[in-house]
């Protein structure tokens, strides 16, 4: 027998967690529907006949990582509770297959009906707008410049709170958000001491692997060489989610309950 | 089958084994008696891979419990006190689960469904707690897992369930099959064990077949005073003394697993005397 990893067994393990869950994922999504309804109305109400695309996306990002985490930190909920804990730790998988099919739910299955939803209830209410012609609807100009980096950042903050959910027994989601709050404050402000302390008074920085001294007869640049910034950046978008994806594998196979 | 050697665990300070060991054979239904608290849910978790010994170490055949491999995992299964089973019918409930066990077999689900008289059209949250406990075990049974651990089975049925219980539990068993049955309601487990093993304050206090309590010791009613005060346990009854003392006679007399508990508990060493 595989006790590695098994194409079959992961299968198997997808479809049961949609078994186990079906009615509380469909009502999740009418829960979602229901709230962009919402929203929308009061959208459409506020903004009376002059509408920004853009706004959409605003409500999209703000709802896709609000509702986003809070179903990501009860990914792994089972184990905060002794009996579903037995019961979900006792399934006959290894705990990779387990990690990447809480993964499959709270990335994948969450983002695709997240966007279903949200596409529908946009083009609904965009279409009820249509319907009066005194009404102008801006097209989507702004927002195009961050998205790219909002995805990434949701693909990390989703992994950090699949991450919580494995780490806290309760209040998962509440923990994790002051546990990020306070490594982030953290690292601000040791960067701003220790920065501080490297770059005399006269200098400040540019960037995060260039800074700049002012005197005479002029300003200064000291910056590292490009590769090591292009580098930094990389890391920077693409590596936080494979570390909490790693810590939360390695957490689930030193679980006890 | 079942190894347990030099396990120690605690609950942060509370040490709950110092040295714990156990030796488990396939074939039998184990009986694990103590008072509540002394670690008969713990040294299961132990040994179903939940819980990790800090100290020594399990093996269940070849496997080692903590690691969780799903080749142990499929062989092994836990009837926990605390259980939980979702919200789907029993059919259901074998249609998704039942693949991960490579030895399931549905016609024994729902015979044993069947035997239980569990209404299997209804969801499992719809049903009462003895309900939900006897479908767990029907699906437990019917993985056909080699080792199956079970923490107080018999909780929450009622007296014909108990007696179900027993008569499914009793035909299951087969030759590479071992059962753990941990309890503190001794009464339930009588005509179904082959081995009792009395854990208390992380230690063994007992451990012997049935055979062999039955031919050192007899379980009776006396009117001896004689013999009432030098039994290794005795209690009023209505019908006189009820005492377990020394079977010198070679008696052939019917286990009383309530009264052996307690003169385990309150005579240990008299009890254990009569063994050596």
């Amino acid at each position: 027998m595989n006790n590695s990893f098994s194409f079959s067994r992961l299968r198997l393990l997808i479809k049961k967690q949609w078994f186990d869950h079906a009615r509380l994922y469909s009502l999740s999504v009418l829960a979602l529907i229901g709230l962009l309804a919402v929203i929308f109305i009061f959208w459409a109400i506020a903004n009376e006949h002059h509408y920004n695309a853009d706004d959409t996306y605003v409500i999209f990002f703000i709802l896709l990582f609000g509702s986003g985490t809070i179903f990501a930190s009860h990914t792994f909920g089972e184990l905060s509770d002794k009996a579903k804990g037995t019961y979900w730790l006792s399934i006959p998988a290894t705990h990779f297959e387990k990690l990447l099919c809480g993964l499959f739910y709270s990335l994948i299955v969450f983002l695709a009906a997240y966007m279903a939803s949200f596409f529908l209830v946009r083009q609904i209410t965009l279409a009820i707008i249509r319907l009066n012609p005194v009404n102008i609807i801006e097209p989507v100009n702004e927002i195009n410049r961050v998205a790219t980096i909002l995805c990434y950042a949701f693909v990390a903050a989703q992994s950090l709170f699949i991450l919580g959910s494995v780490y806290f027994e309760k209040y998962a989601f509440v923990k994790t958000t002051l546990s990020a709050l306070f490594i982030l404050l953290f690292f601000m402000l040791t960067t701003t001491i220790v920065v501080k302390n490297i770059i005399p008074d006269n200098g400040e920085m540019e960037s995060i692997t260039s800074f700049s001294i002012y005197g005479e007869p002029g300003m200064k640049i000291y910056r590292l060489a490009p590769w090591i910034e292009d580098g930094i950046i990389v890391l920077a978008k693409y590596i936080w989610a494979p570390v909490f994806w790693v810590a939360a594998y390695f957490r689930l196979k030193e679980k006890e309950i | 089958m079942v190894s347990v050697q030099n396990l120690h665990f605690a609950y942060g300070r509370n040490t709950l084994f110092a040295g714990l060991d156990l030796q488990l054979q396939p074939g039998f239904i184990y009986g694990l008696l103590g008072k509540n608290g002394t670690g008969k849910s713990t040294l299961l978790r132990n040994i179903a891979g939940t819980l990790f010994p800090d100290k020594g170490s399990i093996t269940v055949g070849n496997e080692i419990p903590g690691k969780r491999k799903p080749s142990f995992l499929q062989d092994v299964f836990m009837v926990a006190e605390e259980f939980f089973l979702p919200d789907i019918t029993p059919e259901r409930l074998a249609y998704s689960n039942a693949p991960f066990y490579h030895k399931f077999n549905n016609e024994q689900f729902n015979r044993y469904l069947s035997e239980f008289e569990i209404p299997v059209k209804h969801t499992i949250q719809r049903m009462s707690y003895g309900q939900k406990k006897k479908t767990l075990i029907s699906f437990a049974l019917a993985c056909n897992t080699a080792l199956l651990l079970m923490d107080e089975p018999t909780n929450g049925l009622d007296i014909i369930s108990k007696s179900q219980f027993r008569k499914v539990i009793a035909g299951a068993l087969g030759e590479n099959k071992c059962f753990i049955i941990a309890t503190h309601q001794v009464k339930d487990l009588e005509n179904l064990i082959d081995r009792i093993t009395v854990i208390d304050e992380g230690k063994i206090l007992f451990d012997q077949t049935i055979e062999q309590i039955t031919r050192k010791l007899t379980f009776k009613i006396s009117f001896d005073t004689a013999e009432i005060h030098q039994a290794l346990y005795s209690e009023p009854s209505l019908k006189g003394d009820a005492i377990v003392t020394h079977n010198t006679t070679n008696d052939d007399s019917r286990l009383d697993l309530e009264m052996l508990y307690k003169a385990i508990i309150l005579n240990q060493d008299k009890v254990q005397s009569a063994f050596n």
